[in-house]
């Protein structure tokens, strides 16, 4: 290793060590040498310098905007947090909830079967209209056993 | 390290049912934690909301703080990592490019890198600041700010990103020499 290379090598260790002088992270002989070789090196001296400048316009004494009720704010949050509605009534949450999805379904079944029932019609009014389609609509017979169907029969034998 | 035994009275307190106890807590670490969100989110309209949310995640999560590090230094965790995901959600489709930011706003860089400690000149320039913190590369900007605004030492920075102090000098050093690349041009070569 030539001389140049060695100094080469102490000045990058000493540059590395400049940095962590700047963040107060050197102490006693350490602090010392890097200090020592701030003042003598101009290149370094105009790197700290540009690095301290850098600093000060970016990172230091930073315009925070903030609402005076942050604290109050975080601490409502908190509050809602901790009072929720289920804890209350737990039981009574657990027995509403279901009766009330059973009662919908329950609605929801009646209403569908009166709207979607087809018209009806009985055996004498069927008679009555000697078996004529006279509303349009297909008819359904009502079930009333085998007197219904005899009651048929005998209509339309007499035909 | 170590979290004080102050706070780990309280955080006892919480924990066995008097959640009122944190607003202690709150009202000790609000500011440090709106400035460290609003430089890391390079937006102080957006630092204010996340602290809130970085305050009740460490309330929600306060069973799982073991107090081998400070709470200050937990808390910044959880502020590093809860920014960090907001980072990365964010589109940088709108963002100008660095070059465009540089030719537009040079004037304005140079004035205030020749007058950087002139607070009038910070006001008018905090837009402009937030704008060039977020051309920085992501993990540069965390160890810089964690180090330059909030003051940790590097024990403390390797506590909060869960690494060596080694690597810690190492992300810092490269963090400056990136900044300091983009800032050539605007620091001109005078002697010191």
């Amino acid at each position: 290793m030539t001389s140049n290379q060695a100094e080469d090598m102490d000045h990058d260790r000493l540059k590395e060590q400049l940095l962590m002088l700047y963040d107060g992270e050197l102490s006693g002989t350490e602090a010392q040498e890097a200090a020592d070789h701030l003042r003598s090196c101009p290149a370094c001296r105009k790197e700290y310098a540009d690095w301290e400048r850098i600093a000060r316009a970016f990172f230091k004494a930073p315009q925070v905007h903030m609402s005076s009720h942050f604290v109050r704010k975080v601490m409502k949050r908190i509050e809602t947090l901790e009072r929720p509605a289920g804890k209350k009534h737990p039981s009574l949450l657990r027995w509403l909830v279901p009766a009330m999805g059973m009662g919908f379904i329950v609605g929801i079944f009646t209403w569908s079967s009166v709207i979607l029932q087809p018209p009806q019609v009985s055996i004498e009014a069927l008679l009555l209209t000697n078996g004529r389609d006279t509303s349009g609509s297909q008819w359904i017979f009502q079930e009333e056993g085998p007197r219904a169907q005899d009651l048929l029969t005998m209509a339309l034998e007499e035909q | 390290m170590g979290g004080s035994i102050e706070e780990r009275e309280i955080i006892q307190k919480i924990l066995s049912g008097q959640p009122e106890a944190y607003e202690a807590l709150v009202r000790k670490h609000h500011i440090k934690m709106v400035r460290l969100c609003t430089f890391l989110l390079s937006n102080s309209a957006d630092g204010e909301d996340a602290a809130q949310e970085i305050f009740l995640k460490a309330y929600r999560s306060l069973h799982q703080f073991r107090g081998e590090a400070a709470f200050s230094t937990w808390l910044h965790r959880i502020t590093v990592n809860h920014c960090t995901d907001l980072m990365r959600a964010r589109s940088r489709r709108d963002i100008e490019s660095w070059e465009e930011l540089a030719q537009r706003e040079g004037d304005k860089l140079n004035q205030l890198l020749s007058e950087p400690s002139n607070p009038h000149q910070r006001l008018e320039a905090s837009d402009l600041i937030e704008r060039v913190l977020s051309h920085m590369p992501l993990k540069y900007k965390t160890v810089l700010v964690l180090r330059e605004v909030q003051g940790l030492d590097y024990r403390e920075i390797a506590g909060v990103l869960g690494c060596s102090v080694e690597s810690v000098r190492a992300q810092l050093r490269r963090a400056r020499e990136n900044f300091k690349e983009k800032m050539r041009h605007f620091l001109g070569n005078d002697d010191v």
